[in-house]
């Protein structure tokens, strides 16, 4: 029961969320994306600050939400979130509890790959070989559902990055 | 000579770095304090996301943005404890080093204090900041502190900063040899707070006391010579930009002590990123040399040839209070990145005692430190690549002209402009980008996304302006503009825009700055065409002509109220580019005004899915599909013209056709119910029913009996209303044309007053609206004769005047085995006085023309069931009149309900008391029980 509640609790607060902050409208689909500054209390768990501002070496949590505020099945989701400069993506962090496919891009967007990345590139002997990509090369993230987003239906992507 | 100590300095010594590349671990934080950004900036983010709408629309939209402020981290480093020499009433000079490895400014409270437990204190102490950083206290250098004073100096420094702080010690004539004095230098940052705060300067380098916040030096008094070496830099820009930029150095080295200094190795690491400039080398030979007087000579100072590699040199003997000198200068290398500091420091070693045995410490100068200065520079060029006719892919359809081309876009197309921007400059920088619109067409939205189009660009420092992002030295980026034009705007051109990029990070007041041309040739308009048929003329002719122009309409279809109608059209794309239509219905070509409420149309694929739009359609490709047109059933008759259009919101090409429904005539009507019920001879049976014009058009109907098996009837048509039923039958036969009916009207929820009309052949007809109805009543009689288990059937029929349209209902009537008989006798009244002169009988009667008769009529139910609706009738025989009216003049107690009714010469007179004959719980009426009887009486006057 108490997660129930926890859990109502929290789409009602997500709705109100979206009606009174700067959610964006571009109906049927509304978003908004939130950074939250990931903390650990005094008993060492992990919480999760709303936050403007951080410190070098922060961890910071992008979480961007999805709502299906129309009549109608909308098909053919593709969730994209950039990796700011100064900062750098934390491996594993990306996450959703929609069925997905996970990939990033190394070059701006431009190309998608799936992890590990992999590249052929020079070594210090000037010989090319294959080596994989390390994630703080990554500059977007895109999560692909394998579902479509029912009417009324709230979707959340997250991922986290370290500020340099 | 003595031998040269090993020198492997080149690392610490020769020091060239950017401050992205320190790594430090400070305060626990862990971090790459040198490559985190700076204090204030800021982090913007904003997502995407792509889907598919209902109407399968590709979309996109992104989230609000989001900016993160990075908040200040404050660290600083002090370097580093000292050990040097001095001689009695000489002055011992300690170089340091403060450091601001934070992320932004900070201030500093700078003090010098005497040592404890030493052998004594300085005659003065003081530390200078050193800011030309030449190892020498120079005048004009602040004096931050002055040991003994109270308070503290300040000093304040930027990011990255460093601060030269020499402690200069005034050794007091009477110390003396091996003894030491020591001086304290105390740093301790504000960090932000305005206070001294302890603790948080770390102490680094040569740590003797490994305490934060301090530097401890030492001086140790000595009657030998004593070696201060210091150096210095001079930066050169020769000319524009850095590519011939030098650095000369010039080193110094001093004998302070009071005896002289012999064999006095000079070892000066070149920095990395610099080379020997030949022949730069300046120097006193004979200083350097010697005279030789003691068998040895020195060595003049010389480069070694390797880059950037070392100069070094021996000084033979260097009396005391005398120095020798050298300088050179240094090529610094093109590709060193803008903001490197170049840092670089000498050494020196000697025989300070004249004894070959002891070994006296190395010397080291102050370090000098240069910045490689930043040059700010940028191109954004177009490709001069993937030229195609006709095709707005990004391409360039022209050569590398610093003018990206498209030839031709549809309208209201996003137009794609591909620009190559290219950081020039020496170090990272990250370039905003802005576009003038030029003579675009007004309307048109000009957005940055990245080289393949799909994410849009943001402004990455918070400065208001959407940029690159960080782009390292040299770095190459593609970028798209998309120009979305408007609707509605075609033909015209060249049409051209400017991008400009310019530098985020150049401090100038001009900051680096390039543009670019967005040339587009021409507008190209975007046709529809809509038809009927395929292939149909003008249809998917490259707009040449139109087919099926409207207003003419080409398809008529007719259709009764309810029923659906389907017209196929074709809809074909005779424009350049691939475009996508709405499909609407109209009652007007203009599309303004809507489609009568009673009509319903919906667009359908031919495999019957419902759609609002065509979908994505290729040049030259045409769509098909069905609109499906329904009528309510409450729709009037008539032509109602549809005017189908297909209508591109994004470039508003469009086409509209006229076709045709016709509502056509629906007659119809309704007679219900089928009905029976038992009947007694001599007694009648009246059958209600309801009549209803359920077709769309006014009719009148004909109503008559068109057959009946056994029995009589007489059919009634309702001529008065009372609330909400009928109150009054009139027998057909009595009524003519012209006379009034009542029919009920669902309109007005009211019965109405309506006027019989001529049936076409002279007979009687109802005139009814579309739902109109009535009752109609059947009356069958049974006579005294009828035969028991008689069963009489009734037909009834409606049908309409003009046309087909009919209903009928059967009456089935079945006779009961009762037995009412009625006896008639007839009495002489002569004076018509009510009194007959004669006794009743059923002979033969002779009255005279004036005179009357009385007839008695006597209904007696000799049944062993009740019979009602007795109901007696007579009429006055031809050459007769009714003379007064009939009357009941005895009847079963308690009567007093029945009553006579004439009509004409005819009369009917009911007699008998309410009874349920049926058990229904409702009473029928003129019931005469087994045995009861009636007498009636009416008069005739003969003619």
């Amino acid at each position: 029961m108490p997660q129930q509640i926890k859990k109502r609790t929290y789409a009602l607060v997500l709705l109100a969320f979206f009606a009174v902050c700067a959610a964006v409208y571009a109906a049927p689909l509304e978003s908004l994306m939130e950074t939250l500054l990931v903390k650990t209390d005094k008993a060492g768990q992990e919480i999760l600050e709303k936050t403007e501002s951080a410190l070098p070496g922060d961890i910071v949590e992008y979480r961007t939400t999805y709502n299906n505020a129309g009549n109608s099945t909308l098909t053919g989701l593709v969730v994209e979130v950039p990796i700011p400069a100064n900062t750098q993506y934390l491996s594993g962090s990306a996450a959703s509890k929609v069925p997905h496919t996970f990939m990033v891009s190394i070059d701006g967007g431009a190309t998608w790959d799936h992890e590990p990345v992999r590249r052929m590139r020079k070594g210090s002997d000037g010989v090319e070989q294959e080596v994989i990509v390390g994630t703080e090369e990554y500059t977007h993230l895109r999560w692909i559902p394998k579902k479509a987003i029912q009417p009324g239906e709230v979707q959340v992507y997250r991922c986290r990055v370290k500020i340099s | 000579m003595k031998q040269k100590p090993i020198r492997m300095r080149r690392i610490k010594q020769a020091c060239l770095y950017a401050s992205a590349l320190v790594f430090l671990v400070v305060m626990g934080l862990g971090v790459a304090l040198s490559a985190m950004p700076d204090a204030g900036t800021k982090i913007v983010n904003q997502g995407t996301v792509f889907f598919t709408d209902e109407n399968g629309e590709d979309r996109q939209t992104t989230t609000n943005l989001v900016t993160l402020t990075i908040r200040q981290v404050y660290a600083a480093s002090l370097e580093g404890d000292r050990s040097a020499y001095a001689s009695p009433d000489g002055e011992a000079v300690m170089f340091h080093t403060l450091t601001n490895e934070g992320n932004g400014q900070d201030t500093y409270c700078v003090t010098v204090a005497e040592a404890a437990g030493d052998s004594g204190n300085f005659e003065r102490l003081q530390v200078v900041w050193d800011e030309n950083q030449n190892g020498a206290v120079d005048s004009g250098e602040e004096v931050l502190h002055l040991s003994g004073q109270a308070g503290y100096g300040i000093l304040t420094l930027e990011r990255d900063a460093t601060a030269s702080l020499i402690v200069v010690g005034k050794v007091p004539f009477g110390a003396l040899d091996t003894q030491t004095y020591g001086a304290v230098l105390t740093v301790r940052a504000q960090e932000g707070t305005g206070a001294c705060q302890n603790g948080l300067v770390t102490d680094t380098g040569a740590n003797a006391d490994a305490a934060d916040d301090t530097n401890q030096d030492t001086v140790n008094i000595t009657n030998d010579g004593v070696l201060a070496i210091t150096k210095t830099s001079v930066y050169q820009e020769n000319a524009g930009g850095t590519d011939d930029d030098t650095i000369l150095y010039t080193v110094r080295i001093e004998n302070q002590g009071a005896s002289d200094a012999r064999n006095i190795v000079v070892i000066d690491d070149l920095p990395l990123g610099a080379s020997y400039q030949d022949t730069s080398l300046a120097f006193d030979f004979p200083k350097w040399v010697g005279t030789g007087a003691d068998g040895q000579v020195g060595e003049a100072p010389t480069h070694d040839t390797a880059i950037p590699g070392t100069i070094s040199g021996e000084v033979d003997i260097l009396a005391a209070g005398d120095f020798v000198s050298f300088s050179y200068v240094v090529e610094l290398d093109n590709d060193l990145d803008g903001g490197a500091v170049i840092e670089n420091f000498a050494a020196c070693q000697g025989d300070l005692d004249d004894d070959n045995l002891t070994t006296e410490p190395e010397v080291e100068s102050n370090t000098t430190r240069d910045v490689f200065p930043k040059i700010f520079s940028v191109t954004i060029a177009d490709t001069g690549t993937g030229a195609l006719a006709g095709v707005n892919d990004g391409g360039d359809d022209d050569a590398a002209n610093d003018s990206q081309l498209v030839d031709e876009a549809g309208q209201g197309q996003s137009v794609l402009f591909t620009n190559i921007v290219t950081n020039l400059g020496n170090s990272e920088d990250s370039f905003n980008l802005a576009v003038t619109a030029e003579n675009f067409p007004p309307g048109t939205t000009f957005v940055f996304y990245n080289a393949s189009g799909t994410v849009r660009l943001l402004d990455t420092n918070g400065d208001g302006a959407i940029d690159t992002g960080p782009m390292a030295k040299g770095a190459i980026l593609n970028i798209m503009l998309k120009a979305v034009l408007p609707s509605g705007v075609f033909g015209g051109g060249a049409y051209t825009a400017t991008v400009t990029a310019t530098s985020a990070l150049d401090p100038s007041g001009i900051p680096a700055a390039d543009t670019v041309t967005e040339t587009l040739t021409t507008i190209v308009a975007h046709i529809v065409d809509l038809a009927n048929s395929n292939p149909a003329p003008g249809l998917n002719d490259g707009g040449v002509a139109n087919a099926d122009t409207p207003p003419a309409v080409v398809n008529s279809l007719a259709a009764v109220p309810g029923q659906t109608v389907i017209f196929t059209l074709y809809a074909a794309n005779e424009g350049s580019f691939q475009d996508d239509y709405e499909l609407s219905a109209w009652a007007n070509m203009a599309g303004t005004v809507a489609l009568p409420a009673g009509i319903q149309v919906e667009f359908t694929l031919p495999a019957g899915e419902t759609i609002t739009h065509t979908g994505p359609v290729d040049p030259g490709q045409i769509f098909t599909c069905y609109a499906r047109v329904t009528s309510n059933p409450e729709m009037s008759t008539g032509a109602v013209t549809l005017f189908f259009m297909v209508k591109s919101p994004v470039t508003l090409a469009q086409d509209v056709k006229a076709d045709q429904l016709v509502v056509a005539t629906d007659e119809s009507l309704a007679l219900s119910p089928n009905q029976t019920a038992p009947i007694y001879p001599g007694s009648i049976v009246h059958y209600v029913h309801l009549l209803q014009n359920t077709g769309n058009t006014r009719e009148d109907v004909i109503v008559f009996v068109e057959s009946q098996s056994h029995l009589r009837n007489e059919l009634e048509f309702p001529t008065a209303f009372a609330g909400t039923e009928v109150s009054g039958w009139t027998k057909v036969e009595y009524l003519n044309i012209g006379d009034n009916v009542v029919v009920y009207d669902p309109d007005t929820a009211a019965w109405k007053t309506v006027t019989l009309v001529d049936d076409g052949s002279g007979g009687l007809a109802i005139p009814m609206d579309p739902g109109d109805f009535t009752n109609i009543r059947v009356r069958v009689q049974a006579t005294l004769n009828e035969v028991e288990f008689t069963r009489d059937m009734l037909v009834l029929k409606a049908q309409v005047a003009v046309g087909s349209a009919s209903a009928s209902v059967l009456d089935i009537t079945t006779v009961n085995g009762t037995q009412l008989t009625i006896t008639k006798t007839g009495a002489v009244d002569t004076d018509c006085d009510g009194t007959p002169e004669t006794p009743f009988g059923t002979g033969i009667l002779e009255a005279k023309p004036g005179e009357c008769v009385i007839w008695k009529l006597e209904v007696i139910n000799y049944g062993v069931e009740p019979i009602c609706e007795v109901t007696v009738h007579d009429a006055a025989v031809a050459f007769t009149v009714l003379d007064g009216l009939p009357a009941i003049i005895s009847e079963p107690a308690p009567g007093g309900t029945g009553s006579c009714v004439v009509t004409g010469e005819e009369f009917d007179c009911t007699v008998g008391n309410p009874y349920d004959i049926d058990n229904s719980g409702l009473d029928d009426s003129f019931c005469l029980q087994p045995g009861e009887q009636a007498e009636i009486r009416f008069r005739v006057r003969v003619e």
